[in-house]
């Protein structure tokens, strides 16, 4: 199994969600995050004050997959998210020893 | 109904625990029954507290028997404690029992209390006993208060009656040397439970029991009643004095509905539980019998009774605890002391709290009500408990006429208009009921709760908040402060801002998007306060867009900037814009400790002076333009009926951006449209025209945007021996480039002459097939002819500005005109990799300014302070060695 993590521009959560939905992505993990890659905050001013803006918005997206959907899933997110532009985010791919269903006790891939 | 059951059972007058058992589950199935059918909370749990003494009754009996010992009673002696003394079980509420014993040794009472508890227990039901002798009861209840306060529901069931009779007379004993002691205990008691449960009866999970306006404060209504009026049971209060009769009625009603809630809830899981979780708030609901269209809806109504009878509850309760304080000196307790000062005539301010003196004064005249609230917006004071009900009742007779009155309108538009304590105006005229009678609209959405996680309050309640929000961020205004405190000092009509505030939630629960009807409901209720029209009309606009507004900020794009300018142009004004940005702000405070957060604050933030900028710098924004706008859309649908079908012309007319507006007319813009409809057969359109007072030609090019476009374009114009003097470039939504030229022919041939049109056109064509690379066309042509141009050489100055535009890197060229400049130019910025959005060619004599709009590739501004030194530097050296005339 796999985590796929993805940090997102929170105007393609919609369409990364969608797209998730119809490659049979079951469930996620849908966080509002702050943060800075190359994309780096930038200065508002009003009335003359600066205010620095160092952390940027984004939607973070957790799944965790088995490992032969990974590929699936990252490529669909990466397809959804992007914009072409700067700070359309990353994803990364996090190994997951064990999963299991506080409800029934399920462990492994039939957890998910 | 329980010597129904016992008779089908009891035999020959033996008991034995095989008959009280299948008893006791008879009982417990008719009561299942009962509450399936609907049976009233409270007859329920008194049904169940007997069906329990019967038992215990009769298991004492059994021990009794079997012992032998009826003859010779032992003075055991079963009291029923807590919420079973006051006979309110649910089905799987605790049984405690308190067994009191004479001193000294008791024969057989271990035997007595296994062959009364060990049944129980086997029988599943959760029992508490404590074995005492009256003497070392009340001791112990003297060092723990939770004992003394379940001893205060005592109630004899079973055994020895004297020893009960003499406990009890010891026990009222104690109750007069601890009552105000013990009053003040149940306050500060109730005080941190509800700080424990979120301090608000609108809370996501209610606690039935120990929440605010849950089943404990009851308790401790009844408990200080107990204390200082002595009443032995619940009965006893209508009596007693604490509550008006039609308050009482009021109280049980609540009561009676939150107890078959709770035993709806103990059925639900099967067990003890107190807590109406979120996941299972709808099948409580449908269980209840709530209908509607959906379960949604049902939850919603069930949340809504919840919540107006846990209201109620909390508020008798507490005016109940508040008069049993009071009763002793006639003074409140625990606050400040003094006289009574005459605060306004018929009006006394008294330890802090608003009183009434002169009691008939709302009756003789009810506009007086208003003083009430004109003390509270000055003073900020509490109301005393027994004016509350004097306004409830008042309020109670508000016909059309008082709502109408010149007086009401003004007094009530006063407080928002003057600074003062509005928030606590509006929650006394909610708390009284006042609110919704004045304004009728309040009554529909009074505890209207929409089921879902994240909005927690009502929505009478969300927008009384909302009102809060804007009022503290108007208190918090000091220099260097956020940018919203910046804007609400900045803000014109902040009244109208607060009304809309108190209004922007009330077209809840009619449908969806509540706005639409929302908006309704603000323009009548702002008729009705005889606003003027435009006030009117914000108050519509601001209602109207507050969805728009948050889900714009977080759903969107904010870089794209036509969906800026769109939205800016939508605002109309940066009054209007800042009003909105401040209600959406109060809207998502007021919904929830969690709603507001730094990262919906950093995108409202950018929507908000994004827009603004825009709105400021007034491009293509103002009325005028506006309407100018609107006037050309329409001349141009008629030029070009029948040619093009009008659907197609819309696409083309919305995607034109303002700024194309600004600057063209309708003929040209309709000419441009036919040119861009050329596009799907050839690559690329040209037209010209002469224009001879100007002395130059005019030259129109459309095609596809592509990056280096403007380069491409203006390197066949210099190949050709046309010298660029002006430019408007502009991209169209669609991704249509539409630039016109003004261009000075260097040579002695017209360019309309078809050999040479054609050339310019062949060119171009082949240029943007890429059939020929535009440098080659550029080196290959003949010797420039340069006597046209000064010779004077001065300066080349390159500005970079990124302050002016939200969206674009803006680039400033100053240098002198010589042919190819602008290609040279431009392609400098296209090695660059910086993609060219608008531009402004002009040229004055020979001194040449050049302003572009840029962005990188990835359609961001260049804010790297390295990367603009070097677009400084490499254009300079650029232009630098172009060639000048000789």
């Amino acid at each position: 199994m796999k985590k796929v993590e993805a940090i997102i521009k929170p105007f393609r959560m919609d369409e990364v969600k969608a797209a998730l939905s119809a490659v049979a992505v079951q469930g996620m993990t849908v966080t509002e995050v702050r943060g800075f890659g190359r994309q780096k905050g930038h200065k508002e001013v009003y009335r003359g004050a600066e205010y620095v803006v160092e952390l940027v918005p984004k939607i973070k997206i957790e799944v965790v997959v088995p490992d032969q959907a990974v590929d699936r899933v990252v490529e669909t997110i990466a397809k959804a998210a992007k914009t072409g532009k700067i700070g359309d985010g990353k994803i990364f791919v996090i190994p997951v020893d064990e999963a299991v269903r506080i409800r029934t006790g399920e462990k492994g891939e039939g957890a998910l | 109904m329980i010597s129904e059951i016992e008779k089908e059972i009891s035999r020959n007058g033996e008991e034995n625990l095989e008959d009280i058992e299948r008893f006791l589950r008879n009982g417990e199935a008719w009561l299942r029954r009962g509450h399936e059918e609907g049976l009233a909370g409270r007859e329920f749990c008194r049904h169940r507290a007997s069906f329990i003494d019967r038992v215990i009754q009769r298991l004492l009996k059994r021990s009794l028997s079997l012992l032998r010992d009826e003859k010779s009673p032992p003075g055991i002696s079963l009291l029923a404690m807590g919420g079973y003394g006051r006979e309110e079980l649910s089905p799987y509420s605790d049984v405690d029992l308190l067994i009191l014993h004479p001193p000294g040794k008791i024969k057989h009472l271990e035997n007595h209390l296994q062959a009364i508890l060990h049944p129980l227990w086997d029988w599943g039901l959760t029992v508490g006993h404590t074995v005492q002798t009256p003497k070392e009861s009340l001791r112990a209840a003297h060092k723990d208060s939770d004992l003394f306060f379940s001893f205060l529901d005592a109630r004899w069931i079973a055994g020895d009656k004297g020893t009960y009779l003499h406990w009890q007379k010891e026990f009222e004993r104690t109750i007069s040397r601890k009552e105000t002691e013990m009053i003040l205990e149940i306050r500060k008691r109730g005080e941190a439970r509800h700080a424990r449960l979120g301090d608000s009866v609108f809370v996501l999970e209610p606690d039935i029991k120990e929440g605010k306006g849950g089943l404990r404060d009851y308790h401790s209504a009844f408990w200080a009643a107990r204390l200082r009026r002595r009443i032995q049971t619940v009965e006893g209060m209508p009596d007693s004095g604490p509550l008006s009769p039609k308050e009482w009625q009021n109280y049980s009603r609540a009561l009676d509905f939150l107890w078959r809630v709770r035993n709806q809830l103990h059925y639900h899981y099967g067990r003890r539980e107190d807590r109406l979780s979120f996941d299972d708030q709808e099948s409580i609901a449908s269980s209840l019998g709530y209908r509607g269209e959906n379960p949604f809806l049902a939850t919603e109504s069930f949340l809504k009774d919840y919540f107006r009878q846990t209201l109620q509850i909390y508020r008798l309760s507490w005016n109940i605890l508040d008069k049993c304080l009071e009763d002793e000196t006639g003074k409140p307790k625990g606050r400040g002391t003094g006289a009574p000062l005459e605060i306004a005539p018929g009006f006394s301010l008294y330890h802090g709290r608003l009183t009434l003196t002169d009691a008939n004064l709302f009756s003789r005249n009810p506009l007086h009500l208003w003083t009430v609230f004109e003390i509270i917006h000055s003073h900020g004071v509490e109301l005393d408990p027994d004016l509350g009900e004097k306004i409830s009742e008042a309020a109670g007779q508000i016909n059309d006429r008082f709502r109408a009155a010149p007086e009401s309108v003004g007094a009530f538009l006063s407080f928002f208009k003057r600074r003062g304590h509005l928030s606590r105006v509006l929650e006394a005229m909610y708390e009284t009921g006042f609110l919704s009678r004045f304004l009728e609209e309040f009554d529909r959405v009074h505890c209207q709760v929409q089921y879902d996680r994240y909005h927690i309050y009502p929505v009478d309640v969300h927008s009384l908040y909302a009102v809060r929000e804007i009022e503290n961020l108007e208190k918090a205004r000091s220099p260097g402060g956020s940018v919203l405190e910046e804007v609400m000092g900045e803000i014109q009509d902040p009244g109208l801002l607060k009304l809309a505030a108190l209004f922007h939630d009330l077209g809840k629960g009619e449908g969806s998007p509540h706005t639409i009807e929302g908006e309704k409901i603000a323009a009548s209720i702002g008729k009705r306060l005889s606003l003027s029209p435009p006030r009117i009309a914000d108050l519509c606009f601001l209602v109207r867009e507050h969805l728009n507004f948050v889900e714009i900020a977080h759903r969107r794009d904010l870089n794209d900037e036509q969906l800026i300018f769109r939205f800016a142009r939508s605002m109309e004004s940066g009054e209007r814009l800042k009003m909105l940005y401040l209600l959406c702000f109060a809207d998502l405070r007021a919904v929830g400790p969690a709603a507001w957060t730094a990262w919906k604050d950093a995108l409202m933030r950018e929507l908000f002076l994004k827009t603004l900028h825009l709105l400021e710098k007034g491009e293509g924004l103002g009325k005028e333009i506006r309407e100018r706008t609107l006037q050309i859309q329409a001349e141009v649908m008629e030029l070009l009926r029948g040619q093009i079908p009008p659907p197609r012309i819309s696409v083309y007319l919305v995607g034109i951006p303002s700024r194309h507006y600004a600057v063209h007319g309708a003929q040209e813009i309709g000419r441009q449209i036919l040119m861009a409809e050329r596009l799907r057969e050839q690559k690329v359109a040209l037209e010209g025209e002469e224009k001879p007072e100007e002395g130059c030609e005019e030259v129109t090019v459309v095609a596809r945007d592509e990056t280096g476009l403007f380069s491409k374009i203006s390197g066949v114009m210099t190949a050709n021996y046309l010298n660029i003097l002006s430019a408007e470039i502009s991209t169209w939504e669609n991704g249509v480039a539409v630039d016109t030229f003004r261009v000075q022919n260097l040579i002695d041939e017209s360019l309309f002459e078809t050999r040479r049109w054609n050339k310019v056109q062949e060119d171009l064509d082949r240029v943007l097939r890429g059939e020929v690379a535009v440098g080659a066309l550029v080196e290959g042509m003949a010797t420039p002819l340069f006597q046209k141009f000064s010779s004077s050489r001065k300066e080349t100055r390159v500005r970079v500005d990124n302050g002016a535009s939200d969206f674009y890197t803006i680039i400033e060229i100053y240098t002198q005109d010589r042919p190819g400049l602008l290609y040279r130019t431009t392609q400098k910025l296209f090695d660059l990799e910086l993609s060219i959005a608008m531009a402004r060619i002009s040229t004055k004599v020979d001194q040449v300014v050049d302003v572009f709009y840029v962005q990188d590739l990835s359609g961001a501004k260049i804010e790297d302070e390295e990367f603009i030194k070097k677009i400084k530097e490499e254009l300079k050296k650029d232009l630098e060695k172009l060639p000048l005339p000789k």
